[in-house]
């Protein structure tokens, strides 16, 4: 009796450290169940050859119903979508996303400057890129100008995995098993949504494109390639 | 008075026109005086200053000012989470800039540790209680040739996305490694296979040892859209 009432304090905190564990990123206190959390980022060439699609998703797991419902863009929360088109990781370029009352305003790709590059920054409010309402659980709304489309919204999180089983042999807890197969094999988020910003626009507007990452390491032979990467970046 | 108004009516084509003229004549005026979106005054069919019609949408009224600081990021899908191994970490990692990933002075509380030295320890631990042939087994070099510091150095120092600007993108498909991410491409096990898989990509397959290089699940029944927004509307039951 002694000896199960000793493990109910660790197995609280295996519980808790599983939860804690479950957003797919899972990466980081601070900014977990935060309007600043970053789930996953995408970027890939558009239905249109000549096109580059980048899509971010924050603020995973939002559960089906009131949570959903409820999840809001914070306007102290700027979106940035960086790119460096010159092989060094730092921002050449930068697409900002904030919201303002029911919009969400794009901005640039502006170019920037040794000075501001890192991990704060202005918003280029004088490269304003167009707007579109934010989407919700029922309307959609695509912002379409001339070569650009903008939405802002969300939708049913893309991202696929096996969280639980995941952090069990993250922790060492199940070794020397492995992953589970077939039906036992359980996706965290199939029925979640998160929030979400996309934008194509022009691949040219990103500029000449680098020798791939990669390509320094080996003899691989992959196109030249942008490095590209989301950040959220809150007001102070 | 009849006779007066029939007057007046036989004349009032020739006051329009003279009104149209007028109006013509000043019209042609402003568009001179028009000369772009950033001349700091209101005209043309601006509804703003150098804003509204035909130039950049008004956010006159909006405030958009202030600094803002990093607190999250991501490149390539959950490194941070797969290989840095405590909450502190994570933190650190996510407001550093790219290029200062391994600088020693982005961990707060510690000296000359920096990610790629945290990445590679975290490597080393998923082997503890692992066996193949009942021996304990480490890292091995993985399909990209790259042995343990190195894989952490790479994964820490190029944290983005590698986006072609040409050519098909996927994640990983056969020899075709990082051209960016689409939204059905399985990044987790292509993730799992460079930690667990081996030079060939077999190691910990389900059949040599346990399977750790593929989580067993894929997009189930999320269906993606052929164009923008591309995403899943949201579920709502």
């Amino acid at each position: 009796m002694s000896k199960i009432y000793s493990l109910i304090p660790i197995l609280s905190l295996g519980v808790l450290w599983v939860f804690l564990s479950s957003s797919e990123q899972g990466d980081g206190p601070a900014v977990a169940y935060t309007s600043a959390d970053i789930a996953d980022f995408y970027a890939f060439r558009g239905a249109q050859a000549d096109k580059t699609v980048f899509v971010v998703t924050l603020q995973s797991p939002l559960s089906v119903g009131t949570v959903s419902q409820e999840a809001r863009f914070d306007p102290d929360v700027m979106i940035e979508f960086n790119i460096d088109n010159d092989g060094d990781f730092k921002e050449d370029l930068v697409i900002q996303a904030i919201p303002r009352d029911s919009i969400m305003y794009f901005f640039g790709p502006s170019a920037v400057i040794a000075e501001t590059q890192g991990v704060s920054s202005e918003i280029n409010v004088n490269d304003l890129m167009g707007s579109v309402p934010i989407s919700d659980l029922e309307e959609t709304f695509i912002e379409q100008l001339d070569s650009i489309s903008l939405f802002a919204g969300p939708r049913r999180d893309p991202f696929f995995f096996d969280q639980e089983r995941f952090s069990l042999i993250q922790s060492g807890t199940v070794a020397p098993e492995g992953f589970n197969a077939g039906t036992d094999a359980l996706d965290a988020f199939a029925q979640t949504n998160v929030l979400t910003v996309a934008i194509t626009l022009p691949t040219e507007l990103l500029g000449v494109a680098p020798s791939h990452a990669l390509n320094d390491y080996g003899d691989f032979n992959l196109p030249n390639a942008y490095n590209v990467w989301v950040s959220t970046k809150r007001k102070y | 008075m009849a006779a007066l108004n029939l007057r007046f009516w036989r004349f009032l084509p020739f006051f329009a026109l003279l009104v149209i003229a007028c109006e013509d004549a000043d019209d042609f005026n402003n568009v001179i005086e028009q000369v772009s979106c950033t001349d700091g005054i209101q005209n043309g069919d601006e509804t703003g200053i150098d804003c509204g019609g035909s130039c950049p949408q008004c956010i006159d009224g909006l405030d958009f000012s202030g600094v803002y600081v990093q607190q999250d990021i991501a490149g390539r899908p959950a490194i941070n989470s797969v290989f840095s191994s405590n909450g502190p970490l994570q933190d650190a990692f996510n407001r550093a800039a790219v290029s200062m990933r391994s600088a020693q002075d982005v961990i707060s509380g510690t000296t000359n540790l920096t990610f790629p030295q945290v990445f590679k320890e975290n490597i080393d631990t998923y082997f503890v209680g692992y066996v193949l042939n009942e021996v304990p087994v480490s890292f091995q070099s993985n399909v990209l040739g790259f042995d343990a510091p190195g894989f952490a150095e790479f994964l820490a120092t190029t944290d983005a996305l590698q986006l072609a600007s040409e050519g098909p993108t996927t994640y990983r498909n056969a020899d075709l490694w990082f051209t960016g991410r689409q939204l059905t491409d399985d990044v987790m096990d292509t993730t799992l296979l460079l930690l667990f898989g081996g030079p060939e990509g077999n190691r910990f397959d389900g059949v040599n040892g346990p399977m750790l290089i593929s989580d067993g699940v894929d997009q189930g029944n999320r269906i993606f859209l052929t164009d923008f927004p591309y995403l899943e509307a949201p579920l709502t039951q």
